[in-house]
């Protein structure tokens, strides 16, 4: 499933390559940087179940509210906020596998683009979950139980590469509004598979 | 003979084919992998190697988060769980 969504976000982010900005992702990643060994330490020694229930619940809340609510704008434009949106994203990578929901609301209350924001996200989640597979084998105690990757999965990598071409095909043809719907949506039924 | 789209004093053909070449160099990507998995799909059934239902699971997964750009885990880590339940 890792190689699998690795290699869609690669496929994503290439799609996108040119609409990629440098500067405001560099500023996002320096923030994921210093949350990642945070994240990852959290994933190898606090509760897993607690952490990842309360993250569910977080987004569920927060992606309930914003389809119940009309779509907001925040005016706020400090590149701290930017960092600490990367920061946070660092940490729910490292501890749930999960960057882009901080960075991804953070896009959305700016009312960027729906291409903007996704060469923004995209690029940190793909290399905040790189980063975060280094940083997990580094930091973790050598445990003979895990289970190491099977070649055979990557048998499921063509089926995966066609529902991402078909998925890029439809995020070209909706607009902004259906788009942070998607959004939403995608972070409620992130948020119920941690909760459930 | 511009209703065809072809370039003024072009012939009305050469517009024609060259709109199927965009298309078909438009599909041809999804063309091959979708040949590609249904061939890992149907020509792999061996004991350990993923089914036709986790390569199901993974492209449905793959189409849904990718018109957003995220929750792939979320969901394929929900449906093959449903799998290994079921």
């Amino acid at each position: 499933m890792i190689a699998c969504s690795i290699a869609d976000q690669a496929t994503m982010v290439w799609a996108l390559r040119r609409e990629v900005e440098g500067r405001s992702l560099g500023l996002f990643l320096l923030g994921g940087a210093a949350g990642l060994p945070a994240g990852v330490w959290a994933l190898l020694h606090a509760d897993h179940g607690l952490y990842t229930r309360a993250l569910g619940a977080v987004l569920l809340a927060y992606g309930t509210y914003m389809l119940a609510c009309r779509p907001r704008v925040l005016g706020w434009r400090h590149p701290g906020f930017d960092l600490a949106a990367g920061f946070l994203g660092g940490i729910t990578g490292g501890a749930a596998g999960f960057p882009g929901a901080p960075v991804t609301i953070w896009c959305g209350l700016k009312g960027w683009h729906k291409t903007r924001q996704r060469a923004l996200f995209q690029p940190f989640i793909l290399l905040m979950q790189v980063a975060a597979l280094f940083a997990i084998s580094a930091m973790r105690p050598r445990l003979s139980h895990v289970a190491g990757f099977d070649p055979a999965d990557l048998l499921c990598l063509p089926a995966g590469l066609l529902g991402t071409w078909l998925g890029i095909a439809c995020f070209r043809t909706i607009s902004n509004r259906q788009f942070a719907l998607a959004v939403n949506i995608l972070l409620i039924v992130s948020g119920l598979s941690y909760v459930m | 003979m511009s209703w065809l789209g072809g370039e003024p004093g072009g012939h009305p053909l050469s517009a024609v084919s060259s709109q199927q070449a965009q298309a078909f160099r438009a599909a041809a990507p999804a063309l091959i992998l979708s040949v590609a998995a249904v061939g890992c799909a149907v020509l792999t059934p061996h004991r350990g190697n993923p089914g036709p239902a986790v390569m199901e699971a993974v492209a449905t997964a793959s189409l849904i988060s990718s018109i957003a750009g995220f929750a792939f885990s979320a969901i394929c880590g929900a449906m093959l769980f449903h799998l290994c339940v079921d």
